[in-house]
């Protein structure tokens, strides 16, 4: 017994019909909710980043969005970027928070990554994270020992291409920042 | 009349009166030399670790072959190599539960569960080593000579640092407890190929193309061949009957593509030493390149 | 008839589980059981999905042509696994992130294409329900065991909750792809073992 080639169009379109009108719906009514998710973890991150400042301003310069932050007396304090770079087995996402007055980071928030449990997945711990915390813009050096300059990262052990990733991501980063804010002058 | 069955294999039927027992105790024999090595660099505690991991493998094959109603046959010294070949890829400082988890682990994930000796299509001792490293990362790769942590041969190469080939051919180095002394492990070696236990076309395979790419990548070919594991697995971990080809050329290519794959590994890869890896992935190509490099049949028109 | 839809119930639970004894699924089953959390996540979503598109299955198989059914049943799915997606980034935000990718791909789970094929578009409403349910529940209790097992051994908590202390090594390799195929393989067999005594 033949279907109709007509009979079959229509009832896939009547099914596709359908369902587009209920995931409109369903994408209107969600869409707030998932904005707002999203806002909130991004000013999380940057608040993370760039603990004094009181007001943040959205800028783009060459290409980039850079996060101004502002203490009360609307001094630029800081910028923060979003940056990322290949890691053991998936990009890794991270914000860093620096003071360009003083070439120096604040600090970095680790917001995705896919390294490996136990090792890698560490670059998310204090500990790691503490190395860049108030580190001088420059080129470092990853070390398997306890950092002795401040050009020196301390990696974690057993996971040292993870620190070298995230290492690398932040020299980037930073350069990134200095040439869009008229670096190191 | 008799009921005896008929018995019906492939080929080659060719009888001999060398057993299990016979080979099994012969290599656990010609590792002695590593043993006492290993004992000499890294202290008594060497040898409990190999004690602990051995009494593992037993009692595993024993609890094993009991539940699945076997024969016991511990004395053919199939589980007490195994329990020996891991804890020689063991660091000396490696906690002793860790050691006889290892061991529990290569015999039951890489033996029994696949019907015991002759069944398994991985070798078990890297199965087990290849578990505790995915496991436990830290405690596999800390090294300690002379009570002080050091890193690796391999290691202190991608660091560019020199170290003194006497040193590494008699294993006075970081590592692991018998894979540091090549001296001793060649000696144990010798006399297997002289046994004719082991074949000498794997190991030759693997160590060769480990010399070809190194030299080629521009780094020094002898280090490579001392350093870290490569002498142990190509030829005592390669060369297991069970797990590698039994035709000429597969055994060619199977050592061949070993070697390029530590060689791969350990230059370009993310881990310093890729041994254990090249034979493991090696060791699934085995019923392929037994099907497809068998030796053509005489008298059989094309 | 009540007894019927309790046979069609029962049947995913335990002698057609979809996980140890039909064998479909493993992508979801394999990536994301590796804490508890996320098992049940998706067990849940799994299920939900499931059950919807049964009973819509199941209500319209008559309208369905047979030459196109797939492609109908595919698109049915995939409109409840898109509100399911939406509905999770919503409301559970802190679940959708870390299950991410692995909803969308609910999708392509053969146990929910298989279902519709093999029961909903055969059976009327009531059975298509029963199964759903038995299956979904049959999926979600063996993810909840199997991450259980990984969460305890390779992180040493179950549900993020420290379980075993400071004392215990975790075993990293638990809670690595590795370690889902290990314990999914000793499961089955442990499974298997269990068929063989009550039989």
């Amino acid at each position: 017994m033949e279907t109709k080639i007509s009979k079959l169009v229509i009832t896939l379109t009547v099914i596709g019909i359908i369902s587009a009108i209920a995931l409109s719906f369903v994408y209107q009514w969600t869409t707030p909710y998932i904005e707002k998710h999203q806002a909130e973890a991004q000013k999380k991150a940057i608040n993370a980043v760039l603990p004094q400042a009181e007001e943040v301003k959205e800028v783009e310069k060459e290409g980039q969005t850079f996060y101004e932050g502002y203490d009360s007396n609307g001094n630029r304090i800081g910028v923060a970027m979003n940056a990322s770079g290949p890691g053991y087995q998936n990009v890794i996402e991270l914000m860093i928070g620096v003071n360009i007055n003083a070439d120096k980071i604040y600090a970095i928030k680790i917001l995705s990554h896919e390294e490996t449990p136990g090792l890698g997945a560490r670059i998310n711990g204090d500990e790691f994270k503490s190395n860049f915390v108030d580190k001088e813009f420059g080129d470092y050096d990853v070390v398997k020992r306890q950092a002795k300059t401040e050009m020196e990262v301390e990696a974690i052990a057993g996971a040292t291409i993870s620190s070298k990733s995230v290492t690398s991501i932040v020299e980037n980063a930073v350069k990134q920042i200095e040439s869009a804010y008229g670096g190191g002058a | 009349m008799n009921n005896k069955q008929l018995i019906v294999t492939s080929n080659p039927h060719i009888k001999d009166s060398t057993s299990v027992e016979d080979i099994m105790w012969t290599v656990v024999f010609a590792l002695v030399p590593a043993v006492l090595a290993a004992t000499y660099f890294f202290g008594l505690r060497a040898l409990l670790v190999i004690a602990v991991s051995i009494i593992g493998a037993v009692i595993t094959e024993y609890i094993f072959l009991k539940i699945r109603k076997k024969e016991i046959v511990i004395d053919d010294g199939s589980a007490v190599l195994t329990g020996l070949l891991l804890a020689l890829t063991l660091p000396p400082s490696i906690p002793l539960w860790t050691a006889f988890l290892g061991s529990v682990v290569a015999i039951g994930l890489g033996k029994q569960v696949f019907g015991g000796l002759g069944y398994n299509p991985f070798n078990p001792a890297l199965v087990g080593r290849a578990f505790l490293t995915a496991s436990y990362p830290v405690l596999m790769t800390t090294w300690v000579l002379d009570g002080t942590s050091t890193a690796t041969p391999l290691s202190y190469i991608s660091n560019g640092e020199l170290i003194e080939i006497w040193d590494l051919f008699i294993g006075n180095i970081g590592g692991s407890l018998g894979e540091t002394s090549a001296l001793a492990l060649l000696l144990g070696a010798a006399y297997l190929i002289y046994k004719g236990y082991i074949n000498w076309r794997i190991p030759t395979g693997m160590i060769s193309s480990v010399i070809v790419i190194s030299f080629l990548a521009g780094a020094n070919p002898i280090t490579h061949i001392f350093a870290g594991g490569l002498i142990i697995g190509a030829f005592y971990m390669a060369t297991d009957m069970v797990t590698s080809p039994v035709t000429k050329k597969a055994r060619w290519v199977f050592g061949i593509g070993a070697g390029l794959l530590v060689a791969i590994i350990r230059l370009w890869g993310g881990y310093p030493e890729g041994v254990m890896y090249s034979i493991l992935l090696m060791n699934t190509t085995v019923p392929l390149l037994d099907r497809y490099l068998k030796p053509k049949t005489l008298g059989v028109a094309e | 008839m009540f007894k019927k839809i309790l046979y069609d119930f029962k049947n995913g639970l335990w002698r057609e589980n979809p996980i140890i004894v039909l064998v479909i699924g493993m992508c979801p089953t394999l990536a994301v059981t590796n804490t508890v959390q996320n098992g049940l996540a998706m067990g849940i979503a799994t299920s939900f999905v499931l059950l919807s598109s049964e009973i819509v299955i199941s209500l319209f198989k008559k309208f369905i042509p047979n030459n196109v059914r797939i492609p109908s049943f595919i698109l049915i799915i995939a409109t409840f696994v898109t509100f399911t997606d939406f509905f999770l980034k919503a409301f559970f935000p802190d679940i959708a992130s870390s299950l991410s990718l692995f909803i969308p791909l609910i999708v392509v789970n053969c146990l929910i294409l298989g279902r519709q094929e093999a029961f909903a578009s055969k059976n009327p409403t009531r059975r298509a329900i029963a199964d759903a349910l038995g299956m979904g529940i049959g999926f979600t209790w063996v993810l909840v065991l199997l991450s259980a097992v990984r969460e305890l051994l390779g992180m040493g908590s179950i549900f993020g909750l420290t379980i075993l202390g400071s004392w215990y090594q975790p075993m990293v390799i638990m809670i690595l792809p590795a370690g889902a195929f290990i314990s999914l393989g000793v499961l089955v067999g442990f499974m298997n073992v269990l068929k063989r005594r009550g039989n």
